[in-house]
């Protein structure tokens, strides 16, 4: 990805990176009245959620539908507060007065991209409302930001005129991470992003985010049902199973040696058994097989 | 599933007795707006110890909720003042135009329920014919044309130029028709439309089209498959004409000179006889109240769906 | 395909049902007439000081009851004159600018109530919502006639009032609609996108439920404009609405009805007016309604 003009700072990981967004013993159950069918089918509860996600690195959560990754990706963006148990960032309690600020740093990437924007809305307007909403800026800042937004995700200006239904899926998300970056967060919340895309779309995606995270130094939660998207992309993992992380460690000890039969089921349901590297370029053999091979450390 | 039931019945009651309170709250809040209430109740023209009295039975000295609660106490007695042009308990004057109305209203409603019915699966089910497109027309320019104007064209040509029915009155038969004729058509033409939407929807379905790759014949597939799944918004719209009954027949009752109690509605609005305005409301709000309640707890018998989501 | 039905009009039904589903298929002449009468008669309210032949109170006792022109009349008033010689078209291009200010005014005036209280029960929930609903409920329950008719006894009319209460008219639909949209919309994900920005509710409101549920609320307004026609002309019929020296629609037909006899053209020129624009908006809305989105509900017609 080229640097354009006043690119944001781009943080190097340090050697022993710490924990930026941690959750410790958290519980959450919706209310009685649900109000959207998702609630209903999707986690309903959540019960003494322990992880860590690392300055620098790429946290993937796996699950069957239903298992409460959704659930973990709101709370993570003050989205709904849990009922026990506390959300850190940075190793501070996430309160309702640090909110605001929380939501800065922390930005996400949804599932639907063209959902996620506003069909009514120019994209460029959209990308740069997080900025007038937050900050009062003289408008050749925001244009600025604007274009190094968008070249970093890889997009050409003319995109910025157009409406929601005139691009499509792959473009959607990718504006959908532009709108995320422009605030120039440290984590990105990634609730199944490349789900509703087709295969070489969903490559280019993860070579997006993965390259993202090694030039700005961003810390990545990436939600995902497809254990290879997860394997491609984190260095840690964790499991969870009907609102409980069943099996958490890095990337190796939770693919190759699973220790819970939860696992091991899962990874006997996808397509092609082995894993990793070898796996991922068999399932897509255009894409993920050619410049990136997993590097040692992730 | 019984106690379900029980459950959505009591909800159902629950909700009609609140929209009842509300409705006399509401009148309440309009009438102490409206100034002095001695005055309200009793006319201008009323003599100072009859004020007095009344006053010291209204409690006004006393708090506002109490002042509310003896008024919800009044209506629940019937009791709401006395026409300032009658000289009578305005509930009683109000009940003795009910006949009349009522009258009226049935033959309008009945003729409304068959021409409007009918007319609307005509035009749904012949949706380019002749009869159709007339249908659907006709149901447009129906909702359109305002009744009153519908009247006087009437008038114009059955009283005035062709002499066949008298312009007013309540004497016999005759009398009644043009009213009646003209208040079906409005209800009629609403009728027809959602009929004839309801029937489309149904013809539209699956099961229809599978029910004629059965080669079951059309008639059939109208009695057995079309009508009972269209019937729940007609009746709907059925019921909010007979609940409007009381009232509904205001603009046509003062055209044609029919002593209901439209027309006494009308003819209280512009005296100002407040008590009468307020026992009409009233009673033509609990009339719509309680049908619709009807209605409602007519779904919950009739409709199988329903029943089977209770369990 | 066809020779297999039993009758030849059952593959009539479902070719018209495909047809209709169509969007480029209502009925353009329709609209476009509709289009052209809702315009014409916007501009006649706005230049009605303009372009009437004469004042509208301008009485001449010399030219009383004059018949329209082709129905013996003269050139110098195409629609005649009424009682006291007043040019019936005059009054007319008056009354229109009256009824159509009513009519917009408390079109606008339902819409805004109901769609703020419908995005505030569908935003605060709780209480706030139950309250709404009930009032919703009650509204709903009561023709609004008699409310109007009870409003009216008590507080008398002028204008101003006049236009609130028919702008109380069908508020309760608008709510309906409008809080099952916002339930639906603030879900949609650029919704929780925006949140996750720190976008105010106001500015969530503004920039994207409101614009999810601008088509159906367009829809409503339409259809309530229709209501709002007939509402206003009903009343001022009564003489309860509108009242002397004002006219409007509604108030001429009143006043021409006492003539029917021997000057039919007072009472039928503002009817046939009143019915044209009712038509004219019902025909607006059918094809808005039909090339828009499917709306939520819609409770009456």
């Amino acid at each position: 990805m080229t640097s354009p003009i006043g690119l944001p700072r781009v943080r190097t990981a340090p050697a022993s990176p710490e924990p930026i967004l941690e959750l410790h013993n958290v519980d959450f159950c919706y209310r009685a009245p649900r109000r959207s069918a998702a609630e209903v089918l999707g986690g309903s509860r959540l019960r003494e959620i322990n992880m860590s996600i690392r300055r620098g690195k790429a946290h993937g959560l796996i699950g069957e539908s239903g298992s409460g990754k959704s659930t973990i990706a709101k709370l993570l963006l003050g989205l709904t507060a849990p009922q026990a148990g506390q959300i850190l960032f940075e190793g501070e309690l996430l309160t309702p007065d640090r909110l605001a600020a929380f939501r800065l740093r922390v930005q996400p990437v949804f599932q639907n991209p063209l959902d996620a924007l506003n069909p009514v809305t120019p994209i460029g307007k959209q990308i740069v409302a997080p900025l007038l909403v937050n900050f009062r800026m003289r408008s050749s800042d925001c244009q600025a930001r604007l274009a190094a937004a968008i070249s970093a995700v890889g997009l050409s200006g003319e995109i910025l005129g157009k409406l929601p239904h005139q691009i499509s899926g792959g473009q959607a998300q990718r504006v959908n991470i532009a709108r995320a970056l422009i605030l120039d967060p440290d984590v990105l919340i990634c609730d199944e992003p490349v789900s509703a895309l087709d295969m070489t779309v969903q490559a280019q995606i993860l070579n997006l985010l993965s390259d993202l995270r090694e030039s700005r130094g961003l810390s990545l939660l990436f939600i995902s049902h497809d254990i290879r998207s997860v394997a491609y992309l984190c260095s840690e993992i964790s499991v969870l199973k009907r609102g409980s992380i069943v099996e958490s460690g890095s990337r190796d000890q939770v693919l190759l040696d699973p220790k819970t039969d939860y696992m091991k089921s899962l990874l006997r349901a996808v397509p092609n058994s082995e894993l990793g590297a070898e796996m991922a370029s068999r399932s897509t053999p255009s894409q993920l097989t050619e410049p990136r091979h997993v590097p040692a450390e992730r | 599933m019984r106690r379900n039931a029980h459950k959505v019945f009591a909800s159902k009651i629950a909700r009609a007795l609140v929209t009842l309170v509300l409705m006399v709250t509401g009148v309440f809040i309009l009438m102490r707006c409206a100034g002095d209430p001695v005055t309200v109740l009793l006319g201008p023209d009323a003599s100072p110890d009859m004020r007095a009295a009344y006053s010291g039975e209204l409690g006004l000295d006393r708090p506002i909720l109490a002042q509310y609660l003896a008024y919800l106490h009044n209506v629940v007695r019937g009791s709401l003042g006395v026409s300032y042009v009658y000289r009578q308990d305005a509930l009683g004057v109000v009940l003795s135009h009910l006949p009349l109305t009522l009258i009226l209203t049935c033959c309008a409603l009945t003729l409304a329920a068959v021409t409007g019915i009918a007319g609307g699966i005509a035009a749904a089910v012949f949706p380019s014919s002749i009869v159709g497109r007339v249908c659907t027309i006709a149901s447009v320019v129906g909702v359109c044309v305002p009744s009153f104007f519908l009247a006087i064209v009437l008038m114009l040509v059955f009283s005035i130029h062709l002499n066949w029915l008298p312009t007013g009155g309540a004497e016999s038969w005759r009398s009644l028709a043009l009213p009646a004729v003209t208040m079906a058509a409005a209800s009629s033409a609403v009728l027809a439309r959602y009929t004839r939407v309801a029937v489309r929807e149904s013809l539209d379905s699956r099961y229809v089209l599978a029910a004629f790759a059965r080669g079951i014949p059309f008639w059939r597939i109208l009695i057995h498959h079309v009508l009972p799944n269209a019937a729940a918004p007609i009746l709907t719209i059925l019921g909010l004409l007979v609940g409007g009954a009381v009232t509904g027949s205001t603009v046509v009752e003062t055209l044609f000179s029919w002593p209901g109690i439209g027309n006494l509605f009308v003819t209280s609005v512009g005296s100002r006889d407040v008590p009468v305005v307020q026992a009409i409301v009233l009673l033509a709000g609990t009339a719509m109240i309680m049908t619709n309640l009807a209605v409602d707890l007519g779904y919950t018998w009739l409709d199988p769906r329903s029943k089977s989501s209770e369990k | 395909m066809s020779t297999a039905w039993p009758h030849e009009w059952t593959w009539n039904i479902f070719q018209t049902s495909k047809a209709r589903r169509d969007p480029r298929k209502p009925a353009k002449v329709g609209l476009y007439g509709a289009s052209i009468w809702i315009v014409g008669c916007l501009l006649i309210a706005a230049l009605a000081q303009v372009i009437s032949p004469y004042h509208p109170a301008q009485i001449s006792l010399d030219a009383r009851l004059m018949p329209p022109l082709f129905f013996g009349g003269t050139l110098e008033h195409l629609l005649g004159t009424d009682e006291l010689g007043r040019d019936v078209l005059a009054r007319l291009i008056y009354s229109i600018q009256i009824s159509m200010l009513v009519a917009v005014g408390g079109t606008f005036i339902s819409t805004l109530l109901g769609v703020s209280l419908g995005f505030l029960a569908a935003e605060l929930g709780g209480l706030i919502d139950e309250g709404v609903m009930a009032l919703v409920d009650m509204q709903a329950a009561v023709q609004f006639m008699v409310t109007a008719l009870l409003v009216i006894t008590i507080f008398g009319n002028s204008l101003a009032l006049f236009v609130c209460l028919v702008g109380l008219h069908g508020w309760e639909r608008h709510a309906r609609i409008a809080r099952g949209l916002a339930l639906t919309a603030r879900n949609r994900l650029h919704v929780t996108a925006a949140r996750t920005y720190n976008a105010s509710r106001v500015h969530i409101y503004a920039k994207h439920i409101l614009p999810a549920c601008a088509p159906t609320v367009v829809v409503g307004m339409t259809l309530g404009l229709t209501e709002t026609v007939l509402l206003e002309s009903t009343l001022s019929f009564l003489g309860l609405g509108i009242q002397p020296p004002m006219s409007s629609l509604g108030n001429m037909v009143g006043f021409g009805r006492d003539y029917l006899m021997t000057a039919w053209w007072i009472a039928l020129a503002p009817g046939l007016v009143i019915a044209a624009t009712a038509i004219a908006l019902m025909t607006i809305s059918e094809s808005l309604r039909q090339t828009g989105p499917r709306p939520a509900s819609f409770n009456s017609i």
